[in-house]
Parts: structure tokens; C-alpha cells; sequence
């Protein structure tokens, strides 16, 4: 990154404060890539970053999977053909994520952060 | 270039989707339904939320954009689209990146770029980018 290069983007997070047995399910249950433990903003000042915001997301998070999934079940008849097993995958898929957000057992940030100017 | 063992399922997963989904012209017309457009993105970014970053990110001609785990090309080559800005989209599955080149032509982008490459291990020198972007990748 440039310097006062700025990064702005979505991850989904395991929260703190989830028991060990939770913490397994949450994993298991968002996207394949929720493993890491440590604080996000802890994180982005290892890797250099200042002027740091964090800001939870995670309701729109639920809306778009609910509308993904709402989509996926008025077409079921069309689609599932056309996608096969990707079809109950992806479905079965969002409404962990929707549940386990809806638990709080998943939550959605939107990381800001700039690199320091010199 | 070495990959792990989950990042080599996720390539080969996502490789699949790829290109079952060049064909099918219905998944387009639930992403524009749910999304806001179809860029082949099954995830959870809305073009609201797209020009919610590119507002942030201050995106605009003369900005070099590295967008990491792009897949098919969402957001990097709509904020390109937008902006005006030069553009860098990642992502390890090739047939991600083969999608993302005819988008990239059809919407007559001048300055982009797509890279097969591990988010874990970028091949790019320092200072090489004004911003950067991903949607829901790394987590």
C-alpha cells in the first residue's frame, strides 16, 4: 500500500465471549474462512494500518442471505435441476449463517483504515 | 506456489461453482434480484454496499485498486466501472479470473489486471496500491 493508501472492507467474525462448544459451531457454521481468534482491530495495527473503524454489519448481513434465500426457494423448481446438489448446499449453507448470526454467534464488520502517510 | 490443503478445497469448490454458473442465465437474474447486478457473486455485498465502499476507498481516476479475492470480479471491476479507477482483482481459482477478463472486456474497463494468487502471499512489490478492497475473504 501507498502511503495514506486506505483500505475499507467486509469480514465475518466469530464474536469474544462464545464458549468453546459455541465458538466450534460458529465456525462450522459461517463461511469456510472463520478461524481466526484475534480482535480485527488488533489485527490492522499489526499489519500497520491507523485511523481505524470497525462497525458491525451484521444485520445486513442476515437481510442479504434471508433474500438470497427467499430467492433460492420461490425458484426451487427451476433451479435445483440447473444446480443440483450446489443448490441444497447453498441454501442449507445460508440458513446456518442466518442462524448463527441470528444467535450472535456470527457477526458481520466493516473494517476502515488508512496507512500512515510517510 | 504453495497452497494449503483448505485453500486448495475452496479453489476447487469455487472453481466448480465457476463454471456451472457461466451458463446459467436464471442464477444471473436472482443476483440482480438480490445483489443489485450480476457479477457471478453468490455472497453478501449489495451494490448499496459496494458504493458505500468506493465512497470510503475516495475511488476515482489516477487510484490503483487491489481487490483480493474477487472471484468473478465483484466489487473490483464495478468500482473500476464506476470510478474510473485502475483496478487489480485476485483470486485463486483461474476460472474465477477467466469471467472476470470477458466482464472486464464487455464493460470496455481500459485499466484492470486479474492475478491467480493466495491472499496469504501477494505477489506485489511495496507501494503498489492506493486501496484495498475485499468483501467477506478474509476472515
Amino acid at each position: 500500500m501507498n502511503p495514506g493508501g486506505r483500505t475499507s472492507f467486509t469480514t465475518i467474525v466469530v464474536p469474544d465471549g462464545l464458549s468453546k462448544s459455541e465458538h466450534r459451531r460458529a465456525a462450522r457454521m459461517g463461511p469456510r474462512a472463520v478461524t481466526s481468534t484475534r480482535p480485527i482491530n488488533v489485527l490492522m495495527e499489526a499489519a500497520g494500518f491507523e485511523a481505524i473503524e470497525v462497525d458491525d454489519v451484521t444485520q445486513d448481513f442476515i437481510d442479504t442471505a434471508e433474500a438470497w434465500f427467499k430467492a433460492f426457494a420461490t425458484r426451487a423448481v427451476e433451479l435445483r435441476p440447473l444446480l443440483g446438489n450446489e443448490f441444497d448446499y447453498r441454501q442449507r449453507a445460508r440458513q446456518e449463517m442466518i442462524t448463527a448470526a441470528g444467535r450472535g454467534w456470527l457477526r458481520r464488520l466493516l473494517v476502515n483504515g488508512t496507512t500512515p502517510s510517510s | 506456489m504453495t497452497t494449503s490443503k483448505d485453500e486448495q478445497a475452496t479453489r476447487a469448490d469455487f472453481a466448480e461453482r465457476y463454471r456451472a454458473r457461466a451458463s446459467i442465465d436464471l442464477v444471473g437474474e436472482v443476483e440482480r434480484e438480490v445483489i443489485g447486478e450480476a457479477w457471478g457473486s453468490n455472497g453478501f455485498t449489495t451494490v448499496a454496499q459496494a458504493d458505500d465502499l468506493r465512497r470510503r476507498l475516495d475511488l476515482g481516476a489516477g487510484t490503483r485498486l487491489l481487490d483480493v479475492g474477487s472471484g468473478c470480479g465483484w466489487p473490483g471491476l464495478y468500482l473500476a466501472r464506476e470510478t474510473g479507477c485502475e483496478v487489480v482483482v485476485t483470486d485463486l481459482p483461474a476460472e474465477g479470473l477467466v469471467v472476470a477478463s470477458r466482464r472486464a472486456q464487455h464493460e470496455k474497463l481500459r485499466s484492470w489486471g486479474g492475478v491467480a494468487a493466495s491472499a496469504r502471499l501477494l505477489p506485489f512489490a511495496d507501494n503498489s496500491f492506493d486501496a484495498l478492497v475485499h468483501v467477506d475473504v478474509i476472515c
